[in-house]
């Protein structure tokens, strides 16, 4: 705690303050240089009804209009810009409202926020499971073969991680989907849920009617609220065990704080938790179809855990293809830094010392070059919020991604815009994030 | 001890991933015995549920295929495959009665009476709310049309409206009494507006629509008020709730077996004719055999060797208990999903990708449907300037274009070629005796002829290309001149290998034939929205290649797309093809009122068209289709020799059986 205080006491305050002017600077040049090269595209969205002869020009006309692409570049520039400072993102040329209240902006167009809050779930929970998983790989890995250096292990490991981060996603992804999904049948072949599962089932409450509430979404928001809540818990309470003097003191802690946490949250999903009901889903039918066990329900509540359950199911293959492809990158990087710290004098110290080889490999080398892997971590996490193009189609994972990539085809700008602003936000910050970072891991580094 | 603690936990998540691969196994068979859900993959999610918005600025297929199917019930209709023309609602029991009915008298009137017992459903509670009556029928005319409302009419609401009810041609609807409807119109014909307009457009509900047109015209904006409504409780008439959508991932809809049309019968023998009957409630005749034999070969569609006399019978369902759309990202997925029986069918309107296709065929349980679609891929110039005015210059190029080389050869048969503007397919429309140019000529002969036609309209070459028609062989000249002035090398816009490989590969085709004949051509492949835009936005083209999906089988785009009045920027005719006694065909044929004489009269476009070429058509691509035979069931497949597959019908949900 000390060392936060002093790192935010030591000239950063004025640094973050400078950093975020700069930040809103730039985030303005960003958005003004993305409504232009978009703006720039020949035709607009009206141009789907070019090659339907059932569809006059008089009426693409008054579709135009009631768009409001007829009128002048300047005017949608400012509408756009008093939008974002209103916290609007806009409104979808593409997606009809589809709530029981429509947006009051928005009327019977949807709101390009909506879109962002129901793909974002969706990609952040994939995007960040893989992400995580694919650096730890990659770190575990890194310091080995650092550590081995020239054992059959560099090699293989090496061989096979540039293999594979080089190889052709969608083929690789394809790939995988016939072995493990069409041929083996252990996973699904696509989609974030089984509808055969979710077609019975219906939220509790004044929302259950709404279909503009992906019910999807209710749970997997719970799942992000309940990872990032215990991740903020766990790590305070990392932060607070490393005073503690004794080191099962500590790990009492830690892993007392893990369990309990992981009990909270299966209580909660398995609705045994206060005020569950809330949480709950009506089912019409008793027999689910879920990834563990065939689950039988009395017709009526049902606990959400079969439902996140399901997510976990259709996560496997995406989040396979995704480390596969990409944990040679953090596996490189941690290598080459590795064998950087490995000839510092503090290292040849450690092992003069007669402490055990993984000692001084886990604590003394890797935590050192750990710096580089985290900025890139960083990076990743605050990406991981636009998804990935190939895998999203692939996978018919509905995502950031594809909502990105289908609104930048279809020319349905507002929602281009919007959610490369969103992903531009994140980068912004988590370069911020990165820069604080470095001052708190490394203490050689001041910001005055 | 620690290590033991986690080779235990690696053991145990091994335990259990195992345990979930075989649960998820037999659970899948658990489930699949419970309901018959027939399940359909489609690659787009919905973008509204509100069905006029459907109709309207939201018209995607995708929300087609979903929220149209049982929804809004027509007057009139096609029968099933074979394109009789029948009543829908409207009641008549023999095809003169539904003639006489919808015949507009000299007063510009026409009545038509509805059938009685038709009732509307709730599709969440699956109650009876009502009769649909005459009330109904008027209101929806009335509404939409423009009569009742300030701010809202066809054109406002954009989309499909205005070719579904043209405020041009309706003039207002009245109740006469509970089931009968007197429509008064501004002209006494127009197939287009009348018999495939506003005869075919779909009723809605009063009671659930009125207040809120009421409200929307009171409304700063009455369209954006309108198409506000999530409108997924929309009362239906048809076979079909709609009932959960979970976006992005899957809609559904659940059967409804107490709607009107369940149950019903139709008879379709081999001789011609057609007989609709639920039994005990109506029954219709219809003598006319064959009238429209979209289907092009009627002798050699579905026979029964049981009934040899039967053609085709059918009885109304819906035969499962659900219809589940899963949306699928890619097509490679949705076929591996197909494959492992996911999913029972495959809907899209380009249907199966070439790559595909073998894959498909010789998987065991797939069966395959293979038809042709509605459409044309043509070339066309921009007639307002030399040398694109030249009719010889259009005919050289439509004589050099090898069609048959490229469907057959470079194509490998995705595509068939096609010489005129109505596809071959529409039996009913396409003249056959349009002029084919250079059909069936070697490469050699096809130059002859195009340079012939080039010097007779007064070009020449600096170096004129020669002709080995012996050896079909041509050395290319260069340097064409029209009128002692050089042609300058003029820009082909088509659309990208990655949009289109056929369109892409018949622009170079297109490109090293014209150069061979001095004909200075550079191929851009390009997006298709910078084409659109420069084509019919700007009109800031040479040339260009595209395609029209066609919709009907009516040719009403015969006038639409080549009358002069359609040449200004943003209109059907960018080309601008500005011929009178073109436009004067196309008015007559407007105002015709006989199918005899539209027959006529369509058949003389064509002709003109395939001779003044402002359109070269090149191709029509077949429609393939794969769909689960091993588990779909019935008289419905294969379902072949029909104008845009199984697509075009939203998936024949009504139809379907399954095991």
């Amino acid at each position: 705690m000390a060392r936060i205080w002093q790192v935010l006491t030591s000239g950063m305050s004025k640094y973050i303050i400078v950093r975020l002017l700069q930040i809103v600077l730039v985030l303005y040049l960003y958005m003004t240089l993305v409504f232009i090269i978009l703006e720039a595209q020949p035709g607009d969205i009206t141009d789907i009804y070019v090659g339907n002869p059932k569809i006059t020009p008089e009426a693409r006309e008054a579709i135009i209009k009631q768009l409001g692409l007829d009128k002048p570049l300047h005017e949608r520039y400012l509408n756009y810009l008093k939008n974002f400072v209103t916290g609007h993102l806009g409104c979808s040329f593409k997606w009809g409202n589809i709530r029981e209240v429509p947006d009051p902006v928005c009327r019977e167009q949807r709101p390009t926020w909506d879109l962002i809050k129901e793909r974002l779930p969706r990609t952040v929970l994939l995007f960040l499971t893989y992400t995580i998983i694919s650096f730890y790989i990659g770190f575990f890995l890194g310091k080995l073969i650092a550590w081995r250096r020239g054992a059959i292990i560099e090699y293989f490991s090496t061989v096979v991680g540039v293999v594979l981060f080089t190889v052709f996603t969608p083929w690789f992804a394809l790939l995988l989907v016939w072995i493990f999904a069409v041929n083996l049948g252990i996973v699904p072949i696509g989609g974030f849920i089984n509808p055969d599962n979710w077609r019975v089932v219906e939220r509790v409450g004044t929302v259950s009617r709404d279909m503009g509430v992906s019910l999807s979404n209710v749970v997997f928001n719970y799942i992000l609220m309940w990872l990032g809540g215990l991740t903020l818990v766990w790590g305070v309470i990392y932060l607070v065990s490393q005073r503690f003097p004794y080191a099962w003191q500590r790990r009492v802690a830690r892993w007392g704080s893990v369990c309990i946490g992981l009990l909270a949250m299966g209580a909660f999903f398995g609705g045994a938790w206060p005020g569950s009901a809330d949480q709950a889903v009506i089912a019409s039918e008793t027999r689910f179809n879920f990834f563990l066990w065939q689950l039988e329900f009395p017709a009526g509540t049902i606990p959400l855990f079969p439902l996140a359950l399901d997510f976990v199911q259709h996560m496997i293959l995406p989040i396979l293809t995704l480390t596969l492809i990409s944990f040679a990158g953090t596996m490189l990087l941690m290598r080459n830094t590795m064998l950087e710290t490995m000839r510092e004098d503090y290292v040849m110290a450690a092992k003069a010392k007669g402490l055990p080889d993984q000692v001084v490999r886990d604590k003394h080398a890797a935590r050192n070059a750990l710096l580089p892997v985290v900025t890139s971590l960083i990076f990743a996490i605050a990406f991981s919020v636009d998804g990935g193009v190939f895998t999203e189609t692939i996978f018919s994972w509905p995502g950031m991604g594809k909502l990105l990539l289908e609104s930048a085809i279809e020319q349905d700008y507002p929602v281009a815009i919007g959610t490369l602003v969103f992903t531009g936000i994140f980068a912004l910050v988590a370069h911020l994030i990165a820069d604080i970072l470095y001052a708190f891991l490394d203490p050689r580094i001041r910001y005055d | 001890m620690m290590k033991y603690i986690k080779l235990l936990a690696v053991v145990a998540l091994l335990t259990l991933f195992i345990g979930a691969v075989l649960s998820s196994q037999s659970n899948s068979v658990v489930q699949a015995q419970a309901q018959k859900i027939y399940k359909l993959a489609i690659f787009e999610d919905l973008s509204s549920l509100n069905t006029l918005a459907v109709l309207g600025p939201k018209a995607t297929v995708w929300n087609f295929y979903v929220r149209l199917n049982g929804w809004g019930p027509s007057l009139f209709g096609f029968s099933d495959k074979f394109y009789d023309y029948i009543p829908g609602i409207a009641d008549a029991s023999t095809e003169e009665e539904a003639n006489k009915m919808k015949t507009i008298g000299a007063d510009k009137t026409a009545t038509i009476k509805i059938k009685k017992g038709i009732k509307w459903f709730d599709p969440k509670t699956g109650k009876e709310v009502g009769e649909l009556t005459a009330e109904d029928v008027a209101f929806t005319f009335n509404a939409i049309g423009g009569k009742l409302y300030k701010g809202i009419d066809p054109i406002k609401m954009g989309g499909n409206w205005p070719g579904i009810i043209n405020p041009e041609f309706f003039e207002k609807a009245e109740v006469v009494d509970k089931y009968t409807v007197k429509f008064t119109l501004k002209a006494q014909c127009s197939y287009s507006d009348w018999d495939e307009g506003l005869l075919f457009a779909p009723i809605i509900n009063k009671a659930y629509w009125e207040p809120k047109f009421e409200a929307a015209s009171k409304a700063a904006d009455p369209i954006k008020a309108l198409y506000e409504h999530k409108g997924d409780d929309e009362p239906v008439v048809g076979g079909w709730f709609f009932q959960k959508w979970e976006p992005g991932a899957f809609a559904e809809s659940t059967a409804n077996k107490n709607h009107y049309g369940y149950g019903v019968k139709s008879i379709r023998p081999y001789a011609g004719g057609y007989t609709e009957e639920k039994p005990g409630v109506y029954k219709y005749v219809h003598t006319t055999k064959i009238a429209f034999p979209y289907d092009g070969d009627p002798g050699t569609a579905i026979l029964d060797k049981d009934k040899p006399t039967v053609r085709l019978e059918l009885t109304t369902g819906p035969f499962v208990d659900a219809a589940q759309w899963r949306i699928y990202g890619d097509q490679a997925t949705a076929v591996a999903a197909l494959i492992k029986g996911d999913v029972h069918i495959l809907l899209n309107p380009l249907g199966v990708a070439a790559g595909f296709r073998k894959q498909l065929r010789e998987t065991k349980g797939v069966g395959i449907a293979e038809n042709a679609g509605n459409g044309l891929f043509y070339m066309s110039f921009n007639l307002r300037r030399e040398p694109f005015n030249v009719k010889e210059f259009r005919q050289a190029v439509s004589i050099m274009i090898d069609r048959e080389f490229v469907t057959q050869q470079l194509l490998a048969g995705l595509a068939i070629p096609t010489y005129g503007i109505v596809p071959s397919v529409n039996t009913a429309w396409y003249n056959p005796n349009i002029k084919t140019l250079g059909k069936g000529l070697k490469e050699a002969e096809k130059a002859a002829q195009a340079i012939e036609l080039l010097k007779k309209a007064g070009f020449t070459w600096e170096v004129e290309p020669k002709v080995d028609i012996a050896g079909n062989r041509v050395t290319p000249g260069r340097g064409l001149k029209y009128k002692g002035k050089a042609v300058a090398p003029f820009e082909l816009l088509a659309p990208h290998q990655g949009y289109d490989p056929l369109r892409a590969t018949f622009a170079l085709h297109i490109e090293e034939r014209l150069n061979k004949i001095g004909i200075p051509v550079k191929v851009n492949l390009t997006g298709f929205n910078t084409i659109a835009n420069r084509v019919f936005d700007e009109q800031k083209f040479d040339a260009w290649i595209l395609g029209w999906g066609l919709g009907g089988t009516f040719p009403d785009y015969l006038v639409e797309f080549f009358h002069s009045r359609n040449s200004g920027l943003g209109g059907f005719n960018p080309q601008g093809y500005n011929n009178p006694e073109y436009d004067k065909i196309a008015e007559e044929f407007e105002k015709a009122c006989e199918l005899s004489k539209l027959k006529e009269l369509a058949f003389k476009m064509q002709e003109m068209l395939s001779d003044e070429l402002p359109y070269v058509p090149l191709f029509n691509a077949p429609l393939f289709e794969a769909y689960r035979a091993d588990v779909i069931v019935g008289e419905r497949m294969p379902y072949e020799k029909v104008l845009d597959g199984i697509q075009g019908v939203n998936g024949h949900l009504s139809y379907i059986q399954l095991k």
